[in-house]
């Protein structure tokens, strides 16, 4: 190869890589809400002529809307609506300058309530317009619910895997690692991770769970959600995520530090919140999705909040090979059920 | 705040009055890949050579001694980064650093601290409540004090050529982000000429 053509090629590749700022179209648009001293991050993606919205509340703390902003679940949803992806206060792209003592579930609850309202005046007072949480914002959506007035603005609520009572997902974590893990010993499968797991369960007193011990559960959670086949990997979707490696608004340093910093400062609080006791002044429409296999957030929570909640539309769907990520295990069942439940009400 | 900005945007002005020995053009990348560029200059405040007297007498008697260039200097640069789909970039920096030169070949390495001032212009729309569906634009300033490190080659002494190319980390604190302090890093990769 000669040099003209070598450098040639590598002048392509180097402006390949240099996607410009993606631009506004039907389907796309990207901006900052300025709220409360943060300017967080929105992007919106999809069938927005619908006028259905699903504002998805990415889990962490300490994470960010780009991991769900692609695959098959959100491709299919799409076309049907428009995903509307929140990067919550001092995750994701989101910025801006305020107080630690802003760093609450309140603040991250009323910053939800300002996108609804946001939403409502940029895309017209007639919007349906849903909440979907997952994991740790299941934590924040369910706080918005029953401490703002949000409620009153939205169509639905769905919570996917949602950790709204972290003391109860951590008291309903042990005796799942006790059931499965004893099968899977018997079994024969992975039995020494599955022993450690169980010897930990063990000696856990599930009436007085520390503070250490509950990020432990968290941990084996998710080590015994690796270690299950009953667990699919589902069909990823055609594209990829939306903008390029330069392109992507998340790349830098500085934003995987702010992620750290903010979940270190919400941890604390996050960690003592239970709100299963005031679930039943939940009365909006309620979809609850929860994998069968999820030692993260137990189903034991879904069941729960379907007891309690006052919606009189209100359902569970569980999925059978998923764990705590069913978008990502089972794309078409669950992006199928949010459609069923949001067309009901368009 | 804002007294601070002003003495960054001055002090470079102030020091005009002294010509600079360099001056440079640079590729400035946020997180190394945000592309940017940053022009400067620099004044060397002070400079010591050191002689050491080679091993073998036949190179000694070919080459000459080893000479090792020490500068302190002084440089000052302004530029701009796209962080596509999230900010523009507006620096300032003014850096304090040393320099050691192999003075046959050229080679040097080099490290500063400083002081910067960034301002992170959105670039995509921005909305409040208060204005509803009316797009603005925003932003914010941050001070950013910062750390360097260098590594390059004078190429004047081999070629004649009174420039010298450089590749050089920065890392710097962004102050205020959030609720606290954020650090970010990016990377330099320029020319000096010799003035």
């Amino acid at each position: 190869m000669n040099r003209i053509t070598l450098l040639s090629i590598l002048v392509a590749a180097g402006m390949s890589m240099f996607s410009c700022t993606r631009l506004e179209s039907d389907t796309y648009e990207r901006f900052y809400l300025q709220t409360d001293g943060a300017d967080l991050a929105v992007e919106v993606n999809g069938n927005i002529a619908s006028g259905t919205f699903i504002i998805l509340l990415h889990g962490g703390p300490g994470g960010g809307s780009y991991g769900y902003n692609s695959g098959l679940y959100s491709e299919t949803l799409e076309e049907s609506l428009a995903m509307v992806y929140l990067d919550q206060r001092g995750q994701g792209a989101s910025q801006g300058v305020y107080a630690a003592d802003d760093v609450t579930l309140q603040q991250f609850a009323d910053d939800i309530y300002a996108l609804v309202l946001l939403m409502k005046q940029k895309y017209g007072e007639s919007s349906k317009i849903f909440l979907m949480g997952h994991s740790w914002g299941g934590t924040t959506g369910t706080y918005a619910l029953l401490n703002t007035d949000v409620q009153d603005e939205i169509t639905g609520w769905i919570e996917a895997d949602g950790a709204h009572d972290i003391p109860l997902i951590n008291k309903t974590a042990i005796p799942m690692f006790l059931e499965i893990g004893n099968e899977e010993v018997s079994a024969g499968r992975n039995t020494e991770q599955w022993q450690e797991i169980l010897d930990f369960a063990n000696s856990v007193d599930t009436s007085n769970i520390s503070v250490d011990e509950g990020g432990q559960i968290n941990n084996f959670g998710y080590t015994a959600e690796g270690l299950l086949e009953q667990i699919t990997t589902g069909e990823s979707g055609e594209g990829g995520f939306s903008h390029g490696l330069i392109g992507m608004p998340i790349f830098s340093l500085s934003t995987v530090l702010s992620n750290l910093f903010t979940s270190n400062t919400i941890f604390d609080e996050t960690e003592t919140t239970a709100l299963t006791n005031r679930l039943r002044e939940i009365t909006v429409p309620v979809l609850l999705l929860w994998g069968k296999y999820d030692f993260v957030v137990p189903p034991a929570l879904g069941e729960s909040a379907l007891e309690r909640v006052s919606s009189q539309d209100k359902r569970l769907v569980i999925f059978e090979t998923s764990g705590h990520s069913p978008m990502d295990s089972e794309p078409e069942a669950f992006s199928a059920a949010i459609i069923s439940f949001v067309d009901q009400y368009r | 705040m804002r007294i601070l900005f002003c003495w960054l945007c001055l002090f470079p002005l102030l020091l005009l009055a002294q010509s600079p020995d360099k001056v440079s053009l640079s590729y400035f990348g946020e997180s190394a890949i945000h592309p940017g560029l940053k022009l400067g200059a620099e004044w060397t405040l002070g400079s010591a050579t050191k002689e050491k007297t080679r091993w073998f007498k036949k190179r000694r008697q070919k080459i000459g001694a080893k000479a090792i260039q020490h500068d302190f200097l002084l440089s000052s640069s302004l530029g701009g980064y796209i962080f596509p789909n999230n900010h523009n970039g507006y620096v300032l920096h003014a850096v304090l650093g040393w320099r050691k030169t192999w003075t046959r070949k050229g080679r040097f390495i080099g490290a500063g601290l400083g002081a910067g001032a960034l301002y992170r212009a959105y670039n995509v729309p921005v909305y409040t409540l208060e204005t509803g569906a009316e797009p603005l634009s925003g932003g914010y300033a941050q001070f950013t004090p910062l750390l360097t490190m260098s590594y390059g080659r004078d190429l004047e002494n081999m070629t004649g050529l009174p420039v010298s190319w450089y590749i050089k980390p920065v890392f710097w604190a962004g102050i205020p982000q959030a609720h606290t302090i954020v650090p970010n890093a990016g990377l330099e990769l320029g020319i000096l000429y010799h003035l």
